[in-house]
């Protein structure tokens, strides 16, 4: 029925032309940079600045450069373990903080909202400063616990949302079957707000797979994410193996959705089926 | 959105108040946990950096001064791993060292820092029962006694390579003037056309070079002359960098550029080398050592590091990669440079320019007073 | 719900294991690593530096009054500048593009949230150096003008602050429409009919109702995007030629390059407090934090 309503709801030709323009053109802009990134993936130059003519080797280089995919999978690494943490945690964060007040509550909840408002070289900092002053020596477990620090509120906000949005009365009902609370907040709770989760991890993953200015303050001199290497490289030329990389990286997650997409609408489209089917069975 | 959810809690107050301590307590032990320290690092997931401690260097360097190939070679042949960290400034460098908690073993210095550094107590002697590859080292670049001020006799650092030179460059047919002297550069044909290197030693030696003054003046009245020269150089500025030109160079953004990197230019293509010169009296000189971290727990293993550079073999793959000058004595390695290795411009240049270059080490008072400057020349 | 009162109070016990275990995470989390920190950050303000970079344990208020130095002043305003442009041509750019995506059906309109979120959630550091290459003397930009005859020389498109503005809107482009997007697909269109058949123009429906009902989202936007904008600094330094210090270069420096720690402390601190006092006002004015979902 949204969609109905929407067809409907241009004005008139022109406005639908022109916005549809406007789309376009906006989505050619926002692409060109990837277009660029691509194209430079096979350029002929170390410094790569200028195009000096078209070559594979880049990529053969990165086929064979066992350091560069060991960076990638560190970074792939503690993106998946703030995920972990930061969606667990803020999950139940979320759900707790919207059910009960406990003295300070209110204070503690200001304070989860920190990271977002602060900027990320204040939190580097702040948290440089924590590991410091108690000797905690730093490296992958301190970028973890930086990036899962940044990525909490995100979730947090998140499923909190969802949660505003979910009618309590499942749950109510559910407590009134006789279930206790974690049987509810499994069974019912978790299944409601799953998408606001998925939202939330799906947040946090990026976040962390570009995230540089933490990692720079927290890491130690074995670890080398690829942000930082990125940015090592853009005094004097990112060389076109890491344009390699990231075209590589952006195909894989591009090809994902795509997957997902194309997926979840053959999973409607045979659920819509179904439903047709009953729907003549039922005449 | 901005439903209140009221608590529906009706527990009577004494479950609230034991709820209350018990999360109390529970905050106050996890603090305390890692407040302890060692604890929790050994157990939350250095079993990553455990493995790794074993056979690891950990190797500080500026970006242009370590060739892949030496450090993929290093790691064949002593069966270690080597960890590259990369520095934008020798200042970061000694935060970093200052403030601890870092693992590093092998360090790139500036000549100009090593007197620094070893009155911070940071750096380990060389063991030159191990370093015994400066037998193929030519005379002119390690000589006892020739060394950095502070370290004349080579005992805490050993240059890298042959030196380096922080100086003008300019495109020989777009340059739209005649450069002598860094402050040249504040005439007015040259606006726009500007790259320079940021960091403050640069900029600020660079200018007490030009006016004449000694390099490690603290005078305040001539700290101030340089700073005015900067002012009437900066609206001719385009950009400042990190580390390199060599981008605002090749792309015909700036045709000159107050930078250090002329000989990573040359060896990036020939075509360059008729395109570009320097302006030799513009030059301060210095040159990159290799250092030991003294906290470093794998000193042995670090000075086989600094041994493995200077093999030939190695130093070729250096020039080959960034240019620049050797410190290998020309007939062991003659064969493994490019035959047109001697006409390259930034090796003429480089070898003339250091017959008669000024010698100089920063002390900490300079470095502050030229920070001070730097941050308000940058904030205008 | 009075009823259930009395069933509540007999799971009561198991009621306070799971409160803990719900909320207990993320307080214990909070508490050891953003509000110890952050106590840190403060209580290092007040120090001073040593020689070398050391510190030592020397109450002094000086860190606060140097930030009154003109210089340091002009590096606050320089970056407060750059973030309300920034702020100001997302949000005018983002608009237009979240109304368009309002108009989509359903399906189309997540294919295209995803799509415009896509290339920064590769690499933000990527696209940020393909603009490099994109507006320099002979890039992508200059050498289509130039081929097409439209200018004779180079444009100045990079190392300055057009070059910066752009980076940034790109950089923060996502951010903004999504929420500006969620808060328009909200609105209900008999409210805007309503509107038009009460006799208003267009024109006047939009300015005096869809922009008011939308700003919700047109404020968790600008927050969104203003707020990590005025942090930033890595974007000015590849794009506008470093000409300029931003203050997230001057915290940054304090900590690396100047080893003044507590100067940085200080400066970090009140670059906090100026924030959170703009959400403040922001929250008073009756946003909240969860509209920014």
């Amino acid at each position: 029925m949204n969609n109905e309503k929407r067809e409907n709801s241009f004005r008139s030709n022109g406005w639908r032309t022109a916005s549809y323009i406007y789309l376009a053109v906006m989505l050619v802009l926002l692409y060109s940079p990837v277009v660029i990134m691509i194209r430079f993936s096979f350029n002929d130059s170390r410094t790569n600045v200028v195009w000096q003519g078209f070559t594979t080797k880049y990529y053969d280089k990165l086929f064979h450069d066992a350091n560069l995919w060991h960076i990638f999978f560190v970074t792939l690494f503690i993106a998946v373990m703030v995920t972990l943490i930061g969606t667990v945690v803020g999950t139940l964060g979320a759900v707790g903080f919207s059910k009960t007040r406990f003295p300070g509550s209110r204070l503690i909840e200001d304070f989860i909202y920190f990271p977002l408002v602060l900027p990320e070289i204040v939190l580097g900092i702040a948290l440089l400063l924590l590991f410091n002053f108690n000797g905690i020596r730093l490296g992958i477990p301190t970028i973890i616990i930086g990036d899962t620090t940044l990525v909490l509120p995100y979730v947090f906000v998140t499923v909190k949302a969802r949660l505003s949005g979910m009618d309590p009365s499942i749950e109510e009902a559910s407590i009134d079957l006789g279930a206790n609370r974690m049987y509810t907040f499994f069974h019912i709770t978790l299944p409601a707000i799953m998408p606001g989760v998925i939202s939330g991890a799906f947040m946090s993953f990026s976040l962390v797979l570009d995230e540089l200015i933490l990692t720079s303050f927290l890491a130690d001199a074995a670890t080398v994410t690829l942000p930082m290497k990125i940015y090592s490289m853009i005094k004097r030329g990112i060389t076109p193996e890491i344009n390699a990389l990231t075209t590589i990286i952006f195909l894989v997650v591009t090809a994902g959705v795509v997957v997902y997409l194309v997926s979840s609408e053959m999973v409607e489209r045979k659920q819509r089926r179904v439903e047709e089917r009953r729907g003549e069975a039922a005449e | 959105m901005k439903e209140k959810k009221y608590s529906r809690i009706t527990g009577s107050r004494r479950n609230r108040t034991l709820s209350r301590v018990a999360a109390l307590l529970s905050c106050a032990a996890l603090a305390a946990c890692t407040l302890a320290g060692c604890g929790f690092n050994t157990e939350a997931g250095s079993y990553l950096t455990q493995e790794a401690d074993a056979n690891t260097l950990n190797v500080m360097i500026w970006d242009s001064d370590l060739s892949e190939e030496t450090v993929a070679a290093f790691e064949d042949e002593y069966g270690c791993k080597v960890n590259v960290t990369y520095l934008e400034d020798t200042n970061e460098m000694l935060q970093k060292l200052i403030a601890g908690g870092q693992d590093y073993d092998v360090l790139d210095v500036e000549s100009d820092y090593v007197r620094a550094f070893k009155e911070a107590d940071l750096l380990a002697p060389l063991d030159y029962s191990v370093i015994t590859n400066t037998d193929k080292l030519d005379p002119t670049f390690f000589t006892p006694g020739k060394g950095a001020i502070g370290d004349e006799n080579f005992e805490y650092s050993i240059p890298l390579a042959g030196p380096f030179f922080t100086c003008v460059v300019y495109n020989k047919k777009t340059c739209p003037g005649k450069i002598d002297t860094l402050s040249d550069l504040a005439k007015p044909e040259f606006k726009g056309e500007i790259c320079s290197v940021k960091d403050s030693v640069s900029v600020y030696i660079g200018a007490l070079i030009a006016l004449g003054y000694p390099l490690d003046s603290t005078d305040d009245g001539q700290l101030a002359e340089c700073q005015d020269m900067w002012y009437d150089i900066m609206p001719n500025v385009k950009s400042f960098v990190p580390s390199s030109a060599i981008s605002q160079l090749e792309t015909g953004d700036c045709s000159v550029a107050y930078c250090w990197d002329f000989n990573t230019l040359c060896a990036d293509s020939e075509k360059y080398w008729d395109e570009f010169d320097v302006a030799p009296a513009t030059g301060m000189g210095y040159t990159q050592d290799w250092c030991i971290a003294k906290t470093s727990r794998r000193q042995e293993l670090a000075n086989e590091f600094i041994n493995f550079t200077m093999l030939p073999e190695q130093q070729a793959n250096l020039i080959n990669d960034f240019g620049g000058i050797t410190t290998v004595k020309k007939e062991l390695i003659e064969d493994l440079l490019p035959e047109n290795y001697y006409e390259n411009p930034c090796v003429i240049r480089y070898t003339e320019m250091w017959k008669d270059h000024q010698e100089f080490a920063v002390t900490d008072e300079q470095n502050d007073k030229m920070d001070a400057l730097y941050n308000e020349l940058m904030s205008q | 719900m009075e009823k259930n009162n009395i069933k509540k109070q007999k799971h009561s016990k198991r009621e306070t294991a799971s409160r803990i275990i719900m909320c207990g995470p993320i307080t214990v989390w909070t508490v050891l690593f953003i509000v110890l920190p952050v106590a840190l950050l403060v209580f290092m303000s007040f120090l001073t530096k040593g020689s070398l970079g050391r510190i030592e344990y020397r109450f002094t208020l000086k860190n606060y009054a140097e930030i009154f130095n003109p210089a340091y002043l002009n590096v606050l305003k320089e970056s407060v500048l750059i973030a309300f442009w920034t702020t100001l041509v997302t949000i005018l750019l983002g608009y237009p593009l979240a109304m368009v995506m309002s108009k989509l059906r359903k399906k189309t309109s997540g294919i295209v949230a995803i799509a415009i979120m896509l290339p920064l959630w590769v690499s933000g550091l990527i696209i940020t150096y393909s603009l490099v290459i994109m507006l320099n003397s002979s890039g992508t930009v200059n050498s289509f003008l130039m081929g097409l005859g439209i200018i004779k020389h180079p444009l100045q498109l990079l190392y300055n602050s057009f070059a910066v503005i752009v980076g940034m809107v790109y950089m923060f482009m996502p951010f903004a429409v999504l929420p500006m997007y969620s808060s328009i697909e909200k609105l209900d269109p008999a409210v805007i009919e309503a509107s038009e058949d009460l006799g208003a123009s267009p024109a006047r429906t939009f300015f005096k109702v869809q922009l008011p009902l939308t700003s919700p989202g047109i404020f968790a936007a600008i927050i969104l995007t203003f707020i990590p904008c005025i942090g930033y600094y890595m974007i000015a330094d590849m794009l506008g030629g470093g000409k300029s210090m931003l203050i997230g270069n001057l915290i940054y420096r304090q900590f690396t390059v100047s080893r003044n720690w507590p100067f940085g402390a200080a400066l970090s601190v009140v670059l906090a407090a100026i924030i959170l006092i703009m959400v403040r006002i922001y929250t008073s004015r009756g946003g909240s934090m969860d509209d920014l979902a």
